[in-house]
């Protein structure tokens, strides 16, 4: 009868063993598969022990040294990292069926078996069942290692091939970005060596020619402005009472010219209001150089277009440009001096009005300081001064007044004039200009999208070569590792492991005879041997070679062969990369 | 070509500067000093009178005129009010500016409120006496500050002296040649050379009328001056005429 204790046959070990689980005995939490269902019993607790496992033995960071585990879980790829879970488990079922050999002793040791004194033939029961169980543990413990070092192999190996795909991708990729570098470093040269078939001239003419017509026109819009805007201006700032005084003698005077009368009398008045005078000046030139200036940059800027003239394409860009800003410039200029004058002449009324409000009180004292005088002649000479260059005053400020309202009564219209007029000026502007870009600096319009897609071009196969070499060099470190997993003989603890299983029966026959009070050398049922026969490992048994790996490092070899041909002419930078 | 513009308009603004200080001399102007006698001897027409004729030489007066009003003198304390100015020397004669136009047209406004102040009738119900002994002295001091203007006396005045000296309110009382040569050799005469003496308002039809008039014919001679018949008359009807021949 065979039992655990003869030696069993090696394909036991392979195929799984007679002895199993008979399912009478819950309270083992033992799996043939590992997937076995927990009881609550141990459930809480190996929660705990995973829980312990994943957490708490992370390394303290207080701890001076680092923690050993961390050390040993440092290399996620190397052979440990695959039996580590694996040693976890066998030692987690090795603990139960510890735990279990107790019970077994306790349960028989309560009912006094086995008696001391009587000798047993064969095999004792739950040494048996222990006996077996161990024996299965060491079939799955072996099972487990190769299973999961062929698994790694076999997915180290996928891995393999995807990286040799993905370099031979790269490497794909890099040529045709070569060839396709190629073709437009061509299409550059052709569109450099291009030369338009008919040179024309790259400019304009004036519409009006005519430069003594041009300053003419210039002048009268000059004036015409001036005359609209300057009576503002006149108003707004205020003159000297002395000025006020001879402005009003000088307009009487004019009245002996007749029919000059008017223009003396606007010319005096100019002359007389002279900070008006400038500012008005000023401000007019400005804005008639703004409308000029203007509309000469709008004429610059709709007149050329590098379509029409691809080989002035760059100084026509650069030129409207240039124009554009100006233009931009120019016409917020003659907004703000327009809104100016507009909202100037909307409170010339208030101004005017305060003043003659400030006259009046001021004629007003005058007066009565008039009729205090009396017939005190020295003072009365005096106040009778002051009461004339008042009312003169005043009565000068009364025609300001009256003006400013109906400045500010039709100032609508007036913005209208001035607009007309910036509108005339800026067309002056537009039909005087002359321009000639023959002088040119232009390329084909072809060649700025063409640098760029070669450009782009190069940086996509700096990118592509970057990939390869990544690919290639991850896929080298993958078949390291599979010769690494191939060589590793994780079978080599197989001697411990059967050593930890031994203890079990000794542990059941220990914890019974201690029950009892007795030593287990006085129970003669325990005199028969104790040692479980395990199979015998070859401990140098090969794993299993993926069959395609021979193929994936050929393939691997002949992507570095192609990649290094590629790269010789296709990667951008002077510096070519080795295999 | 901004410099082509501009530098024509300053040579112009020069050359305008340049004419503007001529070389002939300015007119110095014509000083009038002016007697207003608002005595009680004279009535109110004769006043109307005179004032019109002082508002007609005010209104002909021209730049760089001196124009001085006088009160003539009361005799006792009060003292008489005088009121003295000028428009300023025109630049250049013949042409006034604007400018002195204008101040001249305020002179005249001025002058004419002064005017109307002396010719008030109410004070003139208070006048008593008449010194023009004393307007004479102090007209011939203002004649001495007009320096070279022509300067031109005008007496509104019946030159009816009434003060405790001399009363000519009878013919008998009016002094004689002795009594004005006793004046010129203790030098009580003022000195009126070349100061151009007109009288309106004075009486030339009666006999003390006539007395008077020669009375005072003798003492301008005495003070260096003449008053032609025309010159010493009861009425001027235009200012115009207030004027010495040849002057």
């Amino acid at each position: 009868m065979a039992n655990i204790f003869s030696p069993p046959t090696s394909n036991d070990v392979v195929k799984g063993g007679r002895f199993g689980r008979n399912g009478t005995d819950h309270s083992s939490a033992f799996s043939l598969n590992g997937d076995y269902p927990r009881t609550p019993r141990f459930q809480w607790a190996g929660g705990v022990a995973r829980f312990w496992d994943k957490y708490m033995s992370l390394p303290n960071p207080f701890w001076a040294k680092p923690h050993p585990d961390a050390i040993d879980d440092g290399d996620e790829n190397g052979v440990y990292a695959i039996t580590r879970r694996t040693d976890y488990w066998f030692n987690r079922e090795l603990a139960q069926l510890e735990q279990e050999a107790k019970l077994l002793a306790a349960e028989w040791a309560e009912k006094g078996l086995p008696r001391h004194d009587v000798e047993r033939v064969g095999v004792l029961e739950p040494e048996q069942v222990l006996g077996m169980k161990c024996l299965e543990l060491f079939r799955q413990w072996r099972k487990r290692v190769r299973t999961k070092m062929q698994d790694q192999i076999q997915s180290r190996s996928a891995a393999l091939n995807r990286l040799i795909g993905e370099s031979r991708a790269e490497s794909n990729a890099l040529e045709a970005t070569a060839n396709e570098r190629k073709n437009t470093r061509s299409q550059i040269e052709a569109f450099q060596q291009f030369k338009e078939s008919d040179p024309s001239r790259v400019g304009y003419d004036r519409i009006f020619k005519s430069s003594f017509g041009f300053w003419i026109f210039a002048g009268i819009l000059t004036v015409a402005e001036f005359t609209a805007n300057f009576p503002v201006f006149r108003l707004l700032l205020p003159m000297d009472s002395t000025l006020v005084q001879l402005a009003s003698t000088l307009g009487e005077a004019a009245e002996s010219h007749t029919w000059l009368a008017g223009p003396l009398v606007l010319f005096q008045d100019i002359l007389l209001h002279f900070e008006a005078f400038l500012v008005a000046l000023i401000a007019v030139v400005i804005l008639v150089l703004l409308g000029k200036t203007t509309g000469s940059s709008a004429r610059s800027v709709v007149a050329f277009s590098a379509k029409e003239s691809p080989m002035a394409a760059t100084t026509i860009r650069a030129h409207r440009r240039q124009h554009l800003f100006v233009f931009i410039v120019g016409f917020l200029g003659i907004v703000s001096v327009l809104s100016f004058l507009y909202f100037s002449r909307a409170q010339i009324a208030e101004t005017a009005q305060s003043r003659v409000h400030s006259d009046s009180v001021s004629l007003a004292q005058a007066q009565l300081d008039q009729q205090a005088a009396g017939t005190d002649l020295a003072k009365t000479a005096a106040t009778t001064q002051r009461v004339t260059d008042a009312n003169r005053t005043l009565r000068q400020h009364l025609d300001d007044a009256a003006y400013a309202i109906t400045v500010q009564r039709i100032n609508n219209a007036i913005v209208l004039l001035n607009i007309g007029l910036v509108l005339a000026a800026m067309t002056l502007g537009f039909v005087y200009k002359r321009e000639d870009l023959t002088d040119r600096q232009g390329e084909h319009p072809a060649l700025r999208p063409l640098r760029a897609r070669l450009q782009i071009l190069e940086r996509e196969a700096l990118g592509h070569a970057r990939g390869a070499r990544i690919s290639m060099s991850g896929a080298a470190a993958e078949a390291g590792r599979i010769n690494h997993l191939l060589e590793s003989h994780p079978l080599r603890e197989w001697q411990g492991k059967q050593d930890r299983l031994q203890s079990v029966i000794l542990q059941f026959r220990g914890e019974n005879a201690r029950i009892r009070g007795l030593d287990p050398a006085n129970v003669i049922a325990f005199a028969q041997p104790s040692t479980i026969l395990f199979p015998e490992v070859n401990e140098d048994e090969e794993l299993r070679r993926p069959t395609e790996f021979n193929q994936l490092l050929q393939q691997l070899s002949e992507v570095e062969t192609e990649f290094a041909r590629v790269a010789a002419y296709a990667i951008p930078s002077g510096t070519q990369p080795t295999k | 070509m901004k410099l082509s513009l501009v530098f024509p308009f300053f040579a112009l603004l020069a050359v305008g500067c340049d004419n503007a200080v001529g070389s002939e001399p300015p007119y110095q102007g014509h000083s009038y000093i002016v007697g207003i006698d608002i005595s009680g001897s004279r009535n109110r027409t004769e006043l109307d009178e005179s004032k019109k004729l002082l508002d007609g030489v005010i209104d002909h007066l021209q730049v760089g005129d001196h124009l001085t009003l006088i009160e003539v003198y009361q005799g006792g304390r009060v003292p008489a009010r005088q009121w003295s100015d000028s428009t300023r020397t025109p630049r250049k004669s013949g042409a006034p500016t604007a400018s002195e136009k204008r101040r001249l047209e305020d002179f005249k406004e001025i002058a004419r409120m002064q005017t109307s102040i002396l010719f008030d009738s109410a004070r003139a119900k208070g006048i008593l006496s008449t010194d023009i002994f004393g307007t004479l002295s102090r007209a011939a001091d203002y004649a001495k500050a007009s320096r070279n203007r022509g300067t031109t006396l005008l007496l509104l005045s019946d030159m009816m002296n009434e003060t405790p000296d001399v009363m000519m309110t009878h013919q008998a009382d009016i002094p004689g040649n002795r009594w004005i040569r006793e004046l010129a050799a203790e030098k009580r005469i003022p000195r009126l050379e070349g100061v151009c003496v007109v009288v309106a308002g004075a009486d030339v039809t009666t006999e003390r009328g006539a007395a008077i008039r020669d009375f005072w014919d003798k003492y301008f001679e005495a003070a260096s001056t003449h008053v032609s018949p025309d010159n010493y008359r009861n009425m001027i009807s235009d200012p115009a005429e207030v004027a010495c021949s040849g002057s």
